[in-house]
């Protein structure tokens, strides 16, 4: 699609899986995403929800920033930008980074995949172009935006390699988590990554714009037998919140975007210290992160295990004599656990597993708030951890 | 003899005059205002001037209206709406336009079209511009603190200003960083500035315009960043940096203004010119009108600007020697220049597709901030500029009320004209050929547009100081530059809407927070009587 | 052990001043130096009159002392020249076309200057606060310096806060009629910034330099040549060890700490604290590299603005040259050519747009029979595309009409793109950085690197670049020294 060639009347881009996913979206739910016309719902999320936790469910997510990274410094300038150290990356392998700014707040995160030495792409979900190559400033390396040239399917679920092993992806089953390769499925050859968004079994597929609905029909050939669904940005939703993924703008507001300084977030606040490697000479943020890591967090992103079955959406958190400690980012029912799941930030004497916090919950119910307190349980972001995610070979 | 006393009057029935008038109203006092014209209005007035079609004849965008003042008053109660701007554009010699749309990803396409980078760039250019907007959002409401002064208003103001920089950061204070940002951004040329975010031209040049328009300044004078936000933080519906017609034209913000002002018992005395503010020992007791008669208040409050009210109206043996230097050396400089012009029918622009919501907001003509530069190095040098900035709007396309049934009106707003021309002064003949030299400009990116002139009106700094009386012509009352911002404004100790005169006030856009049809400033000098009178009144603004 | 404590990158001024303060501390210190002479960009300049008595009194340097009164030649292009002389802080016109008020009204107006001049120099010495440390020492240095402010008095205090955003042009029109003062005291505010004389800021840039300088138009107090030897000699009599021809490649660094430096002969050497000379964007983009350097960080050193703008024309001539017009005892003198203000602009407006006019300005003095000029505006242009030749031919042009006997024999120039390549100054800047509001104080040369530190450990600045700017003042060197010793107690 070019992005060049731009008329109001047309303000969004469609996917090169468009055609296809418009003649399953019956609900017509779009979302915006990235410039993109995508879809949110193609008949219910719940359905859809299902279809990645038991058979699969493939979601375009060709969206997503993608960013070549090319030159004899390629790698140097890598481990400069991200808080976690690349040195013994392998070809064929991704790792899943942070970015941070010079005080350490998060400007986004993405997946690093290693061609070779000197050659790596990025993919993100915000636009990072300016960072990057304010990054690469004396850099032997060339930062190119490939966004519109690659078209990008996730392809998530207990099913996903089976199905991808009956298209013939060759011995698909032995690639291990956060490691891609060449395949050939339905005549195309296309990239293959054992890398997802739901927490669950899953690929992604990436691919020329032009191989885009070979790749489509090939996944959905086997639909008589096992059905599998296309799923929308709020099925995705769900299973990365039972995962524990966190998500720039909806937990944290990306450096580069936030308006007011204080929105910002810190790995460490995040959660994610252990994607935090102080012992690297150096990345941008080093110094703040250190500063950070010595005082300690005052607030920090946790899992909150909520009482009863209303979503905690938006709600405040209080401590046991109501004094407010808190705030609520995402909050879900889990279909799943059969919980009533939710993340937010707690100041430092609540960040405790097991520490007991309240949640000042306004549900709807027809067309009145009904507030509820709910009593609400630390407990570790990762709501659900299945063995089949990382199991090697892969369930076929 | 006509002779009433009242307890206010006002000089001059511009937006400000009306403004402070309309508070003070609402207080229950006697105000009057007494206007030179037949119609109130100052710079923000709607004309007839040719048969059928209404011209924002001088100001032309509303988008700096406090909307707490378009509330208090109830100015849509007295028939105030605004319409949004959908788009703006940058028309180009190629044949290329740049176009900024209400739409966050179509604005992305358009710049990435130029520059990737800098369609990036844009949100965080937007984003800083924005916490600057925060920052002087109150700011714009406050009396600026005196600085040299011990007075606990003084000093609890100065705190009030410094409560930002001063606050935690938890607090929604500035951070170290952000608070080294605002002092670049207040003092650094719009050009620098811009030259941090963004690389393609067109981008720079696009963003630059409002930073030079109505000022004597160029894109790379420090201190024409700040002017940026002048335009920036126009506030739409909450939309901040949303830019509006006021339907009807300007005129209809004047025409609410008085009528919400005459529904509190206010009275507007027009076609009467004031010769003469009366004083005896250094208090203001009345006014003498041209024709003689006498209007008596308590309190004065003058809506001319510095000059012309300390120049003209006062007389100078009443005035401290320091003061009336600091007045003569005030800088108030004509530097932009307006069409008004009937059309036809729409003009078709040889770049922006016919029905292009781009092409119905502000259009700009301009290559890049060197031509913008290169047009303020002609006006410093007294003459027009050879490739002028222009900045065009047509109303009529979403207001029905400015030209008949599929005619248009365009306001053409030109900057830099200079008040006074190098080789011998304006006459009919070189403001003809100014208007000509214009017109051919925005022929040259338009397929139509020399065929449908209907009537033009043609304003030069002369024009507008001799009509409205804007002393150079100048928009805003006075340059906005860092030696008449803030407390300086409009001279260094009377930046409160005092003056050295006792019961004689200011309330014009020489007064802090400056031009730009806010209201602001005659709300503050509403503020500063009241407080003066001991009044209070209910109000979101004061 | 390394054999030195410092390792001090580049000789010029302010490099020697701030060995000098650090010898006396009994650090060990080596200075290596590009160039076979020390100075630096001293090598460019004409006057010493900024150079900080404070300094000479610290390091107990004894310059020998001028004694003659030069005059100031406002040169004209009819030959009405303006001459005046400064003795005590005082003006005489000599010669002026101005009448009596307006000559009056200039002297006043220069003591207006003055006393604001007095509050900015109370903040020369200071390492400048930061703005929001939330440390209470930059929090009272910071209620300390609005004292300062504030006891000008209202009046001042108003005055000053107004002139600091006002351009020079409009104060002097508000103030002179006369074209020939108007011009001589804009091109006193203006020279070697990128100002015109209507750009807001353009009186800061005078006050600073008033500030630095004792009187504007005072006669030369030290023999200018004295003040590298006497630097040099001071240093070595502390055992200071001076290495020339050294030109640093690269500085070291490990764990984000600065170790040594790396010759261009590939010498390695070691020393617990280095300190850069060169201005900041050279020290960041090419010494350091950007390597161990966060990119916001990266960022701000990108956005200093360094464009320089004058070229230094030196002709030798047959004899002694006379100027037209003016007696033969009043050669002593520096000739300015700045006519007007609108002449000025003009020639700034050109600048601007990286070209220069055919009407420069331009200043000079002679010494027997050699001219040494500084012309501007000449901007620094990317790829150093100026044609020198034309360049020069054009500037002999310019100083033809004013002098009778202009007979050359040779005729050198420097462009701004040649001092940068010289001097190691990325754009060729005299100050090693624009002198406006945002490149001063705790902003010089930005947030983050304003305190003569760096975000590299043991790295240290100490050029024109930091604060408080540029100008032969040796103040920079100083702070930075006095920086470092507070650091390492």
């Amino acid at each position: 699609m070019s992005q060049t060639n731009i008329s109001y009347k047309q303000p969004l881009l469609e996917t090169p899986f468009h055609e296809k996913t418009r003649e399953k979206c019956y609900a017509h739910d779009w979302h915006k995403w990235a410039g993109y016309k995508v879809v949110k719902q193609y008949t219910s999320a719940e359905l859809e929800y299902t279809a990645i936790r038991n058979t699969a469910g493939v979601i375009d997510i060709t969206p997503m920033h993608k960013y070549s990274v090319q030159g004899k410094d390629a790698k140097k300038f890598i481990n400069k930008l991200i808080t976690r150290n690349i040195d013994n990356i392998q070809p064929n392998q991704v790792v899943y980074a942070l970015w941070c700014n010079e005080d350490g707040f998060l400007v986004d995160d993405g997946t690093v995949f290693c061609f070779d030495e000197n050659n790596f792409r990025i993919c993100s979900g915000e636009r990072n172009l300016n960072w990057f190559e304010d990054t690469a400033i004396g850099f032997d390396v060339t930062i190119e935006d490939i966004s519109h040239s690659i078209a990008a399917l996730a392809f998530q679920g207990p099913l996903s390699c089976k199905i991808l092993h009956m298209l013939n992806a060759n011995k698909i089953e032995n690639l291990k988590p956060f490691c891609f390769d060449q395949f050939t499925i339905n005549n195309q050859e296309i990239t293959i990554s054992r890398t997802g968004f739901s927490g669950d079994l899953g690929y992604e597929l990436w691919c020329d714009p032009s191989q885009a609905h070979e790749v489509w029909d090939a996944l959905f050939s086997f639909n008589k037998d096992y059905k599998i669904l296309a799923a929308g940005l709020d099925a995705l939703d769900m299973v990365r919140v039972e995962a524990g993924f966190i998500v720039v703008n909806a937990d944290l507001i990306a450096a580069e975007h936030a308006l007011r300084p204080n929105r910002m977030r810190t790995p460490y606040e995040l959660g994610l210290a252990w994607m935090v490697n102080l012992d690297k000479e150096f990345f941008t943020g080093k110094e703040a992160l250190i500063k950070q890591k010595n005082k300690g967090v005052e607030k920090k992103l946790i899992g909150l295990d909520v009482q009863g079955d209303k979503p905690a959406v938006g709600s405040v958190l209080y401590d046991g004599s109501k004094k407010e400690i808190g705030i609520v980012t995402t909050a879900m029912w889990s279909p799943t656990l059969k919980s009533n799941i939710a993340m937010g930030y707690v100041n430092k004497e609540f960040i405790k597993l097991g520490s007991k916090i309240l949640a000042e919950i306004y549900h709807p119910e027809e067309l009145e708030y009904r507030k509820i307190w709910a009593q609400c349980k630390v407990v570790k972001k990762q709501f659900l951890n299945l063995e089949r995610r990382n199991a090697v070979p892969a369930l076929i | 003899m006509n002779n009433k006393q009242y307890d206010v009057a006002i000089v001059g029935g511009g937006h400000n005059g009306l403004t402070t008038a309309c508070y003070l109203a609402k207080s229950g006092l006697k105000i009057i205002v007494v206007e030179q014209h037949d119609y109130v209005g100052g710079a923000a007035v709607s004309k007839e001037l040719y048969p059928g079609w209404t011209y924002s004849n001088c100001s032309y965008v509303c988008s700096l209206l406090r909307p707490e003042i378009f509330r208090d008053l109830e100015l849509s109660k007295f028939g105030l709406q605004i319409i949004p701007y959908e788009g703006s554009a940058t028309m180009l010699n190629d044949g290329r336009f740049y176009a900024h749309y209400n739409d966050h990803d179509l604005t992305y396409r358009s710049i990435a079209q130029f520059s990737k980078r800098d369609a990036e760039a844009y949100d965080r250019f937007s984003r800083d511009v924005m916490r600057q907007c925060k920052i002087i959002k109150p700011l714009l409401k406050m009396t600026p603190p005196d600085p040299t002064s011990f007075a606990p208003k003084d000093v609890m103001g100065l705190f009030e200003f410094a409560k930002y920089f001063v606050a935690k950061d938890e607090l929604g204070g500035l951070g170290e960083k952000e608070i080294y940002d605002t002092i670049r951004f207040w003092t650094m040329s719009v050009r620098d500035y811009l030259e941090e975010y963004f690389e393609s031209d067109v981008v720079k040049a696009h963003l630059a315009g409002s930073a030079i328009i109505g000022t004597a300044l160029g894109p790379y004078s420090p201190g024409s960043a700040y002017v940026l936000l002048h335009h920036y933080m126009g506030e739409v519906d909450g939309t901040i940096g949303a830019w509006g017609y006021s339907r009807g034209g300007m005129g209809s913000i004047t025409q609410a203004m008085s009528k919400s002002f005459q529904a509190k018992g206010g009275e507007i005395k027009a076609g009467s010119p004031v010769s003469k503010i009366l004083i005896k020992n250094n208090r203001s007791y009345g006014l003498v009108l041209k024709n003689g008669d006498e209007i008596y208040a308590n309190k004065i409050v003058s809506n001319l600007d510095v000059k012309r009210t300390f120049l003209k109206v006062v007389e100078q043996k009443q005035l401290p020697e320091d003061f009336y230097l600091a007045v003569k050396n005030f800088k108030i400089r004509g530097s932009s220049g307006k069409l008004n012009i009937a059309l036809d029918e729409l003009p078709v622009w040889k770049s922006i597709p016919v029905g292009d919501p781009a092409g119905t907001g502000d259009l700009h003509i301009t290559q890049s901030i060197e031509e913008m530069e290169g047009a303020y190095d002609d006006w410093k040098d007294g003459k027009w500029s050879s490739y002028p900035y222009v900045d065009m709007c047509i109303p009529s396309i979403n207001d029905p009320t400015m030209a008949p049934q599929g005619k248009h009106y365009m306001s053409v707003f030109i900057q830099y004209v200079p008040y006074n021309l190098a080789n011998g002064g304006w006459t009919q003949e070189k403001r003809k050929e100014f208007g000509k030299h214009v017109m051919s400009r925005i022929g040259n990116y338009s397929k139509n547009f020399n065929d449908i002139i209907k009537h033009a009106e043609i304003r030069t700094p002369k024009e507008l100081e001799d009509e409205v009386g804007l002393t150079e012509g100048n928009i805003f009352q006075g340059e906005l530059t860092m030696d008449q911002l803030m407390f300086n404004r409009p001279i260094p100790g009377y930046a409160q809407y005092k003056t050295p005169i006792k019961n004689l006030y200011m309330c014009g856009s020489s007064t802090h927070p400056g031009g730009g049809v806010m209201g602001a400033p005659g709300a503050n000098a509403a503020r500063e009587i009241l407080r003066d009178l001991n009044k209070k009144i209910e109000s979101h603004y004061i | 052990m390394s054999k030195y404590d410092v390792i001090i990158i580049g000789g010029g001024h302010n490099g020697l001043v701030c060995a000098s303060y650090l010898s006396k501390k009994g650090y060990k210190i080596l200075i290596l130096e590009k160039n076979e002479k020390l100075g630096g960009l001293v090598n460019c300049a004409s006057s010493l009159n900024g150079f900080s008595s404070k300094i000479l009194g610290d390091l107990n340097i004894k310059l020998p002392k001028l004694n003659y009164n030069s005059y100031i030649v406002a040169l004209h292009s009819e030959q009405q020249h303006t001459i005046l002389q400064e003795n005590n802080n005082k003006i005489n016109f000599i010669k002026s076309n101005a009448n009596e008020e307006n000559q009056k009204k200039f002297s006043s107006l220069i003591n207006k200057y003055k006393i604001y001049a007095s509050t900015l120099s109370n903040f020369m010495y200071e390492v400048p606060p930061r703005l929001k440390s939330g440390k209470s020492k930059d929090t009272w240095q910071l209620i300390n310096m609005g004292w300062k402010i504030r006891k000008l008095g209202k009046k001042n205090m108003r005055e000053f806060l107004r002139v600091i955003g006002l351009n020079i042009a409009d104060d002097l029109e508000d103030n002179l009629r006369d074209n020939t003062l108007m011009g001589l005291l804009s091109h006193e505010a203006i020279l070697g910034s990128n100002l015109g004389p209507r750009s807001p800021g353009s009186i800061l840039s005078l006050l600073y330099k008033q500030a630095i300088q004792n009187g504007l138009f005072a006669s030369e107090k030290y023999d200018f040549h004295q003040l590298i030897p006497s630097l040099e000699k001071n240093c070595l009599d502390q055992g200071v060890e001076i290495k020339n021809n050294a030109n640093v490649k690269k500085i070291i660094t490990t764990n984000n700490q600065a170790t040594g430096v790396i010759l261009d002969n590939e010498e390695k050497i070691e020393a617990g604290i280095i300190i850069s000379n060169a201005d900041p964007k050279t020290t960041y983009f090419d010494l350091l590299g950007t390597e161990p350097l966060d990119t916001d960080f990266i960022r701000r050193a990108k956005n200093i603005r360094t464009k320089g703008n004058i070229a230094k024309l030196t002709i030798t001539l047959k004899e002694n040259p006379l100027i037209i017009n003016i007696e033969k005892e009043k050669m002593n003198a520096k000739f300015i050519y700045a006519p007007d203000i609108n002449y000025i602009e003009r020639a700034f407006n050109a600048s601007k747009y990286n070209k220069y006019n055919e009407n420069l300005c331009f200043e000079f003095h002679h010494c027997v029979n050699v001219i040494v000029a500084n012309i501007y505006y000449v901007p620094y242009v990317k790829n150093n595309t100026h044609d020198k030749e034309k360049l020069i031919q054009h500037s002999i042009n310019l100083l033809k009409p004013f002098i009778s006997n202009l007979e050359i024999e040779n005729a050198e120039l420097i462009t701004p793109n040649e001092i940068e390549e010289t001097y190691n100054v990325m754009g060729g800047h005299w100050h090693h950085g624009d002198f406006e509001i945002d490149q001063m104080l705790m902003m010089r040369p930005f947030y983050g690197s304003a305190q003569y530190t760096t975000p590299i450990k043991n790295l240290y600045l100490c050029s024109a670049g930091t604060h408080p700017g540029g100008g032969i003042t040796g103040i920079n060197g100083r702070n930075a020294a006095k920086k470092i010793i507070r650091d390492k107690i």
